[in-house]
């Protein structure tokens, strides 16, 4: 932004002076206000975590350090997401996205801007087929799991634990929904019985009602499909304070610490799905978050760390921050042959590339694209045993 | 059939239905009545209601942040409870500052209520701005593990079961428990103080008659030596105070939330609509009846028909009259059949 | 137009234009460009309000059911239908709809038969009478409608965008914009007729509710509509920029370079810039219906029943009808811009409407503005949507700014870490303190009622 240089002029310029090369905007969709504001200040702190660890490691393509410049999409106002993304796009001149958020803002923020801009979209969090399907040029890619795998994955490991019959409660929106469409057609497929399915709406107080309706049907597993600090955890609580449920499983939106902290050890046996490959590369991740004093928890946050990796490795290997050759130059370091770099070891990576290297981008998260640029990507299995989510299973 | 059953189908109704809708129903009473307070007094739908609420429960986590860093724990009588004072007092200086400085001058001015009803909204922006602004966009947990003198303590949010242990030993199959939380107990208990000291204050002290007089016609209230500026502070005060427990009351039942109480600001509406506008205590009867809509049309009745009709009916699909996601249209769909049916309301309150 | 008001029109006006370039020269100018469209259908949503409350003084507080309804409406009639679906359930549906049509028709026939004819049916037995109908109706119904709509919803669709839903009707986009107006004008024939006897605050919070009764249903009914799963792309009446790119590719020759428009945002400014042509005709020809109707003896009529409604009910004019005449009208014009809206931003997603951004924001455009004036409401709209849009670049700009300032000057200072997320509330607050301002220090809105 202009007038953003000319403060900095007037406010810091002694600051900037020591910074070799220009610096190379990365624009970053964020959700700030709106629904899912809570989870958005996280997922933007993983992707500032990889900034800093890109920059310290010296940048990119010859010294350029990225700068992340945000903007709100407030998550559901497709008018507000166009003009945040038209604004990273053709006033910010960025070399590429980390975003959007919900589903809804990616498909809008890509269909008014990006994609005519030819500007690579990463996004951590857009869960929904819709994005799969877009007619993108090949510019959107994702980082967030798609619904329909993990539905399918954690009915198998419900079956697998001799779950027989559930029920289910989903956050109203693109991935609560994704989700439960996936989840329900696989279980029942498998012979599972879901007793009761439904939406609840985010941000409220009260779910008493709703919980012991589903509750009516007589299932004892509650499967939870929605966030952790939000509807999710509201849920689990009351459920257990009414003696509703006494076990429940979900997906990647409900695995975190802060889960069992608020909830306690009521929660044992929980289960969860998760997308990656090991626990190695989420372990380290949840290191460097720490190192940079603040404990991940919640989704989409590696994620976000993977999209601005995924970046920066592409700039490096092209070997210049146009936005041409970015979708391209994405898939390269994303897939194999090459060295493989997990999280943390972005320095490394950036160093084999710029010896002309190539390299397989694996970071906190497993990534993998296919075709449509999604992750078709292996889950973690987690349950919560004493008092901590622990590594069940890899499924691939 | 069993007595036990009809126990088992009794206790049930009572626990998931009832008592749930009291909970919700407790939150909307305590703010329908500041609401129709103002409405009565100040002639106004006070939009910026909910997030005075908000604003309340946030200044009581602080403190109850504070306290449990220096090492206070007091259980059962939760920490939070201890920084609601705070919260009261930091909750009426909000309510006071916004009237002295935003509506005193539309007072002054004889503005139409619409003038009010918009300058409140403009209100509701700034206050959910600097709620998150100050505050952060995070939820935030009541219960927590505090960590002081490097000692770390947990409180638990408890709960109270009623398990009915005479009747279990005299009726076989009896199974059904009532279910109460400590945060929950404590709702009740404030509410009923609450209401039960507006209606002494209202009906038994100087000032309350007043705020009844001007309520009725400010007119003649002032003509009669009344000092309405006066009523409007106490006023002020009142709704300040009961948007504060409220706040505080839900976010420790539930988590506080930056939208922690914009979603309640509809169903408390139609609770002091319904109840007729000035009228505290039908604000409290909209509010039970909002709440007990709300309850009953999302209320699965297979597991009564069960304890009462077994195996004679086919029962795997839900008996609701309402599939939950409608839910938060109930209250609306009975408020404006009550509108229809008695403009005024159901007590026959004022006519703006 | 009396010479204290020109000199207004001239102020706003001249403000109008200073936002734009900023947005133009500071942001860039296909920017400016996007604010201008998103503005331009926003103003005939204000439009449509500042026939309601300028004209007539409704208090019209559901304004976002009528705006959610409109983005339907382009929605259902610009996308080709899912003809899977249709096999799977279409034959369901038309049934579950000829029994809702015969359960209204008995119901209506019940209604009329006691009004024409010579029995006298007590009330309390025609309306016992018309709820058991109602309720066995839908019991007749409610199994076939849930099978058919599981059908549909689980239908195998060979396009995976459009998996979920019945899909509309495949036609030209603007009918659909139309057709916005229509189905928000039908809704609010209905909602009048509920609530039209209704005083000011009671008329907001009844319209309040119904609005998220409309909100709830869009957003649940996924066979309808697909709910949260979002329908895109919604069509645009004129070339969008992408289909411009592939015309300036296929040998269109468009030099924009003498406005400062670089070669690879000239397809998207020729775009918006079609866009802005057609949504401004279509504001044009509002305004200037409105403003004919403002003055002729309707329009008299209307402001008289507003000023004084029972001595224009004294004076024999059917109030409640006049206001309903006005309330439907007025819904016309929010289908409409509501119509424009998803068409601009190519996406129908039920969960965007929100009272914050489509009721109260919309309002506070009208307030700033100047009600009772449609100079005043297009001004409101177009500069309270520029401010919504540019506080953040703004606000990131000074917290940010102020933030180096700090840790330059205070040795050891650390800027918050989610600054950025602080800034974005400022947003909220900038409207809040227009609002309170305006209704301060300009009561009548910056261009008021002549």
């Amino acid at each position: 932004m202009k007038i953003k240089q000319l403060t900095l002029a007037i406010a810091g310029s002694a600051l900037l002076a020591g910074a070799a090369g220009a610096d190379v905007k990365v624009g970053a969709l964020m959700a700030f206000t709106g629904p899912i504001e809570s989870l958005t200040v996280g997922i933007n702190r993983g992707a500032e975590v990889a900034a800093k660890e890109i920059n310290d490691a010296g940048g990119v393509v010859g010294g350029n350090k990225i700068e992340l410049v945000s903007a709100d999409t407030t998550c559901v106002d497709a008018s507000a997401a166009s003009a945040a993304a038209d604004r990273l796009v053709n006033a910010e001149k960025v070399a590429a996205i980390v975003g959007a958020l919900c589903s809804g803002a990616t498909i809008a923020a890509a269909n008014s801007a990006a994609i005519q801009s030819g500007v690579v979209m990463v996004s951590p969090a857009s869960t929904s087929p819709a994005v799969t399907s877009l007619d993108d040029n090949d510019l959107v890619f994702r980082t967030a799991p798609s619904d329909a795998r993990q539905g399918q994955v954690l009915s198998d490991v419900l079956l697998g634990e001799g779950i027989k019959s559930v029920a289910v409660t989903y956050i109203n929106n693109d991935y609560g929904k994704g989700f439960n469409d996936a989840f329900t057609a696989a279980y029942t497929a498998a012979g599972g019985t879901v007793t009761g399915s439904q939406a609840h709406e985010d941000g409220k107080a009260d779910y008493r009602a709703e919980i012991s309706a589903l509750a009516a049907g007589g299932a004892d597993v509650l499967v939870v499909l929605a966030y952790l600090d939000g509807s999710g955890q509201t849920i689990i609580r009351q459920a257990i304070e009414e003696g509703d449920f006494s076990r429940f499983a979900g997906g990647d939106g409900m695995v975190g610490q802060s889960l069992v902290d608020a909830i306690g050890d009521k929660l044992d046996g929980m289960i969860a799905t998760q997308p990656g490959g090991d626990n190695e590369g989420t372990d380290t991740f949840k290191a460097i978050a720490e190192a940079n004093g603040w404990t991940v928890d919640g989704p989409y946050q590696a994620e976000a760390y993977d999209a601005v990796a995924l970046i920066a490795l592409a700039m490096q290997s092209k070997g210049n921050t146009d936005r041409e050759g970015m979708a391209k130059a994405i898939r390269a370091v994303a897939g194999a042959p090459g060295e493989e770099i997990k999280a943390g070891e972005l320095a490394r990576g950036l160093k084999i590339l710029a010896d002309g290297g190539e390299v397989n981008y694996q970071g906190a998260t497993s990534v993998e694209f296919d075709d449509a640029g999604d992750p078709p990507g292996s889950y973690l299995v987690m349950k919560v045993t004493g008092g901590k989510f622990e590594q069940q299973a890899v499924v691939k | 059939m069993e007595y036990a059953d009809l126990l088992n189908a009794g206790v049930y109704f009572i626990n998931k239905g009832l008592l749930n809708a009291f909970k919700i129903g407790s939150i909307y009473a305590l703010g329908a009545v500041g609401i129709t307070l103002v409405f009565g007094i100040l002639r106004f739908a006070h939009f910026a209601h909910g997030d005075m609420m908000t604003f309340g429960a946030l200044i009581a986590f602080a403190g109850t942040v504070i306290l449990r860093n220096l090492g206070i724990n007091t259980e059962p009588i939760p920490t939070g409870l201890l920084a609601l004072p705070l919260a009261v007092a930091a909750t009426i200086i909000l309510a006071l500052i916004i009237d002295r400085h935003v509506y005193a001058h539309f007072r002054a001015s004889k503005s139409p209520p619409v003038v009010f009803v918009m300058t409140s909204i403009g209100v509701t922006f700034i206050l959910q701005g600097i709620i998150r602004l100050v505050g952060g966009t995070g939820d935030r947990q009541f219960f927590f593990t505090a960590v002081s003198n490097g000692e770390s303590i947990r409180e638990d949010k408890g709960r109270w079961l009623v398990k009915f242990d005479w009747l279990r030993d005299h009726f076989d199959g009896f199974t059904q428990k009532l279910v109460i939380t400590m945060p929950q107990l404590w709702l009740f208990i404030f509410t009923a103080v609450a209401l039960v000291g507006l209606h002494y204050f209202l009906n038994h002290t100087r000032t309350g008659k007043a705020m009844r007089a001007v309520s009725d016609n400010e007119d003649l209230a002032r003509i009669s030596g009344i000092d309405v500026g006066r009523v409007v502070k106490v006023t002020w005060v009142i709704a300040g105070t009961l948007a504060a427990i409220a706040g505080t009351l839900l976010a420790m039942d539930t988590q506080y939330k930056p939208i922690l109480a914009f979603n309640l600001l509809l169903p408390m509406f139609a609770a002091a609509i319904m109840g007729g506008i000035g009228k505290p205590f039908g604000a409290v009867a909209g509010a039970f009846i909002v709440a007990l809509a709300e309850t009953f049309a999302v209320f699965d009745w297979r597991p009564i028909a069960g304890y009462l009709f077994a195996d004679r009916f086919d029962m795997t699909a839900s008996m609701a009259l309402v599939p939950a996601e409608y839910k938060l249209a109930v209250p609306f769909a009975i408020l404006v059949l009550v509108l229809i049916w008695r403009p005024t309301g159901i007590f026959k309150g004022q006519v703006l | 137009m009396n010479p204290a008001n020109r000199s207004r029109v001239v102020i706003a006006t001249a403000l109008i234009i200073a936002l734009f370039l900023a947005a133009w020269f500071m942001l860039s100018p296909v920017t400016a460009l996007l604010y201008l469209s998103t503005g331009l259908a926003t103003a005939v949503i204000v439009l449509g309000l500042n026939i309601q409350w300028g004209y007539a003084g409704l208090f019209n507080a559901g304004i976002l059911g009528f705006i959610a309804l409109g983005g339907y409406a382009v929605m259902w009639v610009s996308v080709p239908p899912v003809p899977e679906a249709i096999a799977a359930g279409g034959a369901g549906l038309l049934s579950v709809i000829v029994k809702l049509a015969v359960t209204a028709i008995c119901i209506w026939v019940l209604h009329l038969a006691a009004k024409r004819l010579p029995i006298n049916l007590p009330v309390w037995l025609l309306r016992t009478l018309q709820v058991s109908i109602a309720l066995a109706g839908y019991i007749w119904m409610k199994t076939e409608f849930v099978i058919a709509v599981e059908a549909i919803e689980t239908a195998d669709t060979l396009d995976q965008t459009m998996k979920g839903f019945i899909g509309g009707l495949g036609l030209p986009v603007l009918l659909g914009w139309a057709v916005g107006g229509v189905f928000a004008g039908i809704a609010a024939w209905f909602i009048g007729k509920v609530t039209l006897g209704l005083r000011s605050d009671y008329l907001a919070i009844a319209t309040l509710g119904i609005a998220e009764i409309i909100r709830t249903f869009l957003k649940n009914a996924d066979w309808l509509t697909r709910g949260t799963l979002t329908v895109s792309p919604i069509d645009w009446p004129v070339p969008t920029p992408r289909e411009m790119n592939g015309m300036l590719e296929s040998g269109l020759e468009i030099n924009l370079k003498w406005l400062g428009i670089s070669a690879e945002q000239t397809a998207t400014a020729v775009g918006r810039g079609l866009f802005i042509a057609v949504s401004a005709i279509v504001l044009i020809i509002l305004v200037l219906m409105m403003e004919r109707a403002l003055g002729s003896p309707w329009g008299r009529m209307m402001r008289a029943i507003r000023d004084n409604e029972d001595a224009a009910a004294a004076m024999g004019k059917n109030v409640v009808r006049r206001q309903l005449e006005v309330f439907v009208l007025g819904a016309i014009l929010m289908g409409i811009g509501g119509a424009m809206l998803v068409s601009l931003n190519t996406l129908f997603d039920p969960s965007s409407y929100h009272p914050p951004r489509y009721t109260f924001l919309i309002w506070t455009m009208l307030i700033v503005g100047g009600s009772g004036n449609n100079l005043g409401a297009v001004f409101g709209a177009l500069f309270i949507y520029m401010l919504w849009e540019m506080s953040e670049p703004i606000a990131q700009f000074l917290f940010f700014g102020g933030a180096d300032m700090l840790t330059a000057l205070i040795p050891g200072f650390e800027p918050p870490v989610d600054l950025a997320s602080r800034a974005s509330q400022m947003r909220v607050i900038v409207i809040g303190v227009a609002l309170i301002a305006t209704m301060r220090y300009a009561p009548k809105g910056v261009i008021p009622e002549r």
